[in-house]
């Protein structure tokens, strides 16, 4: 017990370089938690950019060219799926609910989306994170369009606004408008952040009557054009879609339900599971986390390096109190251990306040990074890695402890009752 | 005082000689302390005296010779079984500086019984407060206990090593010029306090200083180099 308190007492009375040593520690404990937090809120906020939904079927491609133009609004489909397949597979008995999606038209840069109301009722992300409204409703009538939470905030839209889409575009302005018919902005989502923020939302049924006049693929002329209002639901009918999302009634039906639309006879489809091909994007992106975890061992290990230099300079001065410990029958073994437990103390002090510098910080600055980053954590605050690495930089800090306690213990061999010089 | 004559300390054909050094420190071909005994020890500096010192308390182990302390020899035992024997059976005063400076003065008084249970068990169930109270009181540093050591004149530092040296009762305490930090009044003060609580316990004492005034208090003087056939012009400072 007195050796607990000798070495307490020992860091103690040298403040300062105790000061030095547990913030440099701490701080870098800190820096490696937060990377280690962004690291897995950017994990987390790509592959589980969607969630809850076991298929995504479009026309045969890539799978990653299909996540990349559902989930991510990048790049665009090769080809669309009729709606009579679409029709066909909804019927599935396997099949609980599905989300079409039908892409091709933009507005300023951003992407529009036609769906239908599975879209508001069972789309999901990051687990259970749904489609909220900040105001408005959903976009169920033929001209109404709903914005993402970035959308409306970029272009200042508000409720009741008239909106203009571009004719295939999805970058950059269009050339092609369809100014004779513009929609109404029923609704604006809450920030997800996701890519559903930088998308509008219209209906299946908008999206087609948009192009009703159109003849393979050419605007209409004043003559073949059919004005807005007379455009009737009842008169639309939806030939294709470019992609849906599905949910089976069961998860072991989702391998069996993919083979059979990956098989299917009437169209070349492409079913994939979205976990997976997001997993596999991410590893792929890998090495960026690589560096950063890097970075942060290596600011771990100048922290280590501080308190060496701090223990090794302070030795010289505490040659006395070893030969003191000598003469009342402290052994050199009795020294190295005094000098390990120190380290060992310095360092979990050191953790202790980086662990408490990098929490506070974090709910300090967590609304901001969702806000400004769409930086989202879900998952516990505290996961095993953490502890891990926290473990490895304790067990670092008492074996570089063991260099000066080594000296230590050599030294006062070496001077027995006197201090040789 | 005892009168036994049995030594607590016996030498026999003692050669020592430093890993760094090309010379002897120390060649004694009989040294004897008696039980009780207050002996005085000269020696200019370089004679070996402090060597000698850290031989008797286990700390140096001569090449070759029989160290005989309590009738144990201790060129016989391990290093770690010398650490034990050190912190159980003797007390060491040094020069200066004999505390730590970021323990009051009470936890430096009680480190001893925290590494030899030899002498916890010898305070015969009394509390170690109990204990440590009582010597600071024959010591004349009862005010004293709770200070900071930092706050200590250099004379009642030294009678804090006393009492920390004593606490448990050991049989020998070594001295290594426990007075030259002191002016020549408070010199023989310390003395002769030293010796009342020593001869209480009934433990023996080394004491090794070049201060030959001194030597009228002890019971018996030696002349470092009347036991040393090492020639001293030629030894190695220490």
């Amino acid at each position: 017990m007195i050796f607990l308190r000798l070495a307490f007492l020992s860091i103690r009375n040298r403040l300062f370089t105790t000061f030095l040593t547990v913030i440099s520690i701490a701080l870098s404990v800190a820096l490696l938690l937060s990377v280690e937090r962004t690291r897995r809120a950017t994990e987390e906020g790509f592959t589980q950019a969607i969630s809850q939904t076991d298929l995504i079927v479009g026309a045969r491609s890539g799978p990653v060219n299909l996540i990349l133009y559902t989930i991510f609004n990048m790049g665009s489909a090769t080809n669309n799926i009729s709606w009579k397949t679409y029709e066909d597979l909804k019927k599935n008995p396997a099949v609980e609910w599905t989300i079409p999606y039908s892409l091709g038209d933009g507005h300023h840069g951003f992407r529009v989306v036609a769906t239908d109301e599975n879209f508001y009722e069972h789309y999901r992300f990051r687990g259970n994170g749904q489609v909220e409204f900040a105001e408005g409703k959903p976009a169920l009538g033929i001209w109404d369009v709903v914005l993402g939470s970035e959308v409306a905030k970029k272009l200042h839209y508000q409720l009741g606004q008239k909106v203009v889409i571009a004719h295939g575009v999805t970058h950059g302005e269009g050339v092609l408008l369809h100014s004779d018919k513009p929609f109404t902005v029923s609704g604006i989502l809450k920030p997800t952040g996701t890519a559903l923020d930088t998308s509008l939302y219209i209906s299946l049924y908008g999206m087609e009557a948009v192009h009703m006049d159109w003849k393979n693929g050419a605007a209409p002329t004043k003559e073949t054009e059919i004005p807005q209002d007379k455009i009737k639901k009842e008169d639309i009918h939806i030939g294709q879609i470019t992609a849906f999302f599905l949910r089976t009634k069961s998860r072991i039906l989702t391998l069996s339900l993919q083979r059979q639309i990956n098989d299917y006879q009437q169209e070349p489809l492409l079913a994939i599971i979205p976990g997976v091909t997001l997993a596999d994007l991410w590893r792929s992106l890998g090495y960026i986390e690589q560096a950063l975890k890097m970075i942060s061992w290596m600011v771990v290990a100048v922290g280590l390096m501080a308190m060496l230099i701090a223990l090794l300079t302070g030795l010289n001065e505490r040659r006395r109190e070893m030969a003191i410990l000598r003469s009342i029958g402290a052994g050199p073994s009795r020294i190295t251990a005094l000098m390990v437990f120190e380290s060992f103390l310095l360092t979990v002090i050191g953790i202790g306040c980086g662990v408490g510098l990098e929490l506070s910080g974090f709910f300090l600055l967590r609304g901001w990074l969702e806000n400004t980053f769409g930086l989202y954590l879900v998952g516990e605050v505290f996961a095993g890695r953490e502890i891990f690495y926290l473990s490895i930089t304790l067990i670092a800090g008492i074996l570089i402890g063991l260099i000066p306690a080594l000296r230590a213990s050599r030294l006062a061999l070496k001077d027995g009752l006197s201090v040789r010089t | 005082m005892n009168s036994s004559s049995s030594p607590v300390i016996s030498l026999r054909h003692v050669e020592f000689q430093y890993a760094n050094s090309t010379q002897k420190t120390l060649s004694i071909p009989s040294f004897d302390v008696n039980a009780g005994e207050e002996l005085f020890l000269f020696g200019a500096s370089g004679s070996g005296k402090s060597t000698l010192l850290e031989i008797l308390a286990g700390v140096l182990t001569p090449q070759s010779g029989e160290v005989k302390v309590l009738d144990k020899n201790l060129t016989k035992m391990s290093s770690t079984e010398r650490d034990h024997f050190r912190a159980a059976h003797i007390g060491y005063v040094f020069q200066s500086f004999n505390l730590i400076p970021y323990l009051s003065v009470y936890e430096n008084i009680e480190l001893p019984l925290h590494l030899s249970p030899e002498r916890r068990a010898r305070l015969k169930g009394q509390k170690s407060k109990d204990a440590i109270e009582h010597l600071c009181n024959e010591l004349g540093i009862q005010e004293l206990i709770n200070k900071r050591v930092t706050e200590l004149s250099v004379g009642q530092q030294q009678r804090v090593a006393v009492a920390r040296a004593l606490l448990g009762r050991p049989e020998i305490i070594l001295a290594d010029e426990p007075t030259s930090a002191l002016d020549h009044d408070h010199r023989e003060k310390f003395i002769r306090l030293l010796f009342q609580v020593c001869e209480e316990m009934n433990t023996s004492v080394v004491f090794v200083s070049h201060d030959r005034t001194l030597e009228k208090l002890f019971t018996r003087s030696v002349s470092v180099q009347s036991i040393n056939h090492v020639d001293s012009s030629s030894a190695r400072l220490s």
